[in-house]
């Protein structure tokens, strides 16, 4: 289970993100400051919500890494909204007759950085099964 | 939506202060929220997001306590208005888990101009708890019951001399 530190700090996290959604200013369009911290709020509600499951001590280890990069990087770029990364340079794009084997999986999950790592990835598949690793 | 909400509210009621006879003649001190007029200003857009100084004369007194926090919580979107009553748990009677009640603590702690530390937002499971805490914060006594140290501490001396002679 999960000891008391780990609580603590997670608490202190979501605390320090709340405050952050109270008092944040919107620097490159000042009209949207209403609508990111809004955006800031839900992001932390639903993202710690949807990880309250974790048992494992080092996935939550990653997963407070992955709070407090998101936090560090919208103060710093004053930008609260997570960079988008792309497939790795070296990888094919996925197409329904190529079989991707479970390293090719587990290669572009550690090619994505810390503070995507709550967010789902999506095959894109005309076909009727939709693979969604978390 | 509820953080601009209470701000607002939070805002006029620093505001408006009661005016007791007791207070010298002056008018009421209002904060600057609009846009001033005056050219030299350099950055006419600060007084719009000017933060309101907290006044050190305000008197708390525990209905006022009361009324701000029932407010704060009547707020939070995650709580039912008609549910909420003063002795209502949060973990049982509304629903709400330990991010709900940081979230509240935060509310909280803007809503008082104050720190709320995480030792103590733990023990929270009512509203009475919040209030109760935040009066002694305050040194809010006036809703306690006096303990006279006279007559009820005599009766128990001597029941318990009483007890002693017995055993």
């Amino acid at each position: 289970m999960t000891n008391n530190l780990t609580r603590s700090r997670v608490l202190q996290l979501y605390k320090r993100l709340i405050k952050l959604s109270h008092t944040w200013q919107a620097v490159d369009h000042p009209a949207k400051t209403a609508e990111e911290r809004l955006y800031i709020r839900n992001e932390t509600r639903s993202l710690f919500r949807k990880n309250k499951h974790v048992e494992n001590a080092n996935e939550l280890e990653e997963h407070i890494r992955e709070g407090e990069a998101r936090v560090e990087l919208a103060c710093h770029y004053k930008n609260p909204y997570p960079r988008l990364v792309n497939l790795p340079t070296y990888s094919l794009p996925p197409s329904h007759n190529r079989i991707r084997y479970k390293s090719e999986y587990e290669v572009e999950d550690m090619s994505r950085p810390i503070y995507l790592k709550s967010y789902e990835i999506k095959e894109e598949t005309s076909d009727n099964e939709e693979p969604s690793k978390t | 939506m509820l953080s601009s909400t209470f701000r607002l509210l939070t805002r006029t009621s620093s505001f408006i202060r009661p005016v007791i006879g007791s207070l010298p003649r002056r008018s009421l001190f209002l904060k600057p929220t609009l846009v001033s007029f005056n050219e030299k200003h350099r950055q006419p857009s600060m007084i719009i997001n000017h933060i309101p100084v907290r006044q050190s004369h305000v008197h708390y007194t525990y209905p006022m306590i009361e009324s701000r926090v029932m407010l704060v919580l009547r707020l939070f979107d995650k709580i039912d208005g008609n549910a909420l009553q003063l002795d209502s748990k949060f973990a049982q009677d509304l629903g709400l888990d330990s991010l709900d009640i940081v979230e509240i603590t935060a509310a909280l702690e803007d809503e008082f101009w104050t720190e709320i530390p995480d030792v103590d937002s733990d023990h929270f499971v009512t509203p009475r708890h919040i209030i109760q805490y935040l009066c002694d914060k305050y040194d809010v006594y006036e809703h306690v019951e006096p303990v006279s140290a006279g007559k009820e501490y005599m009766e128990e001396a001597k029941a318990a001399a009483e007890r002693a002679h017995h055993h």
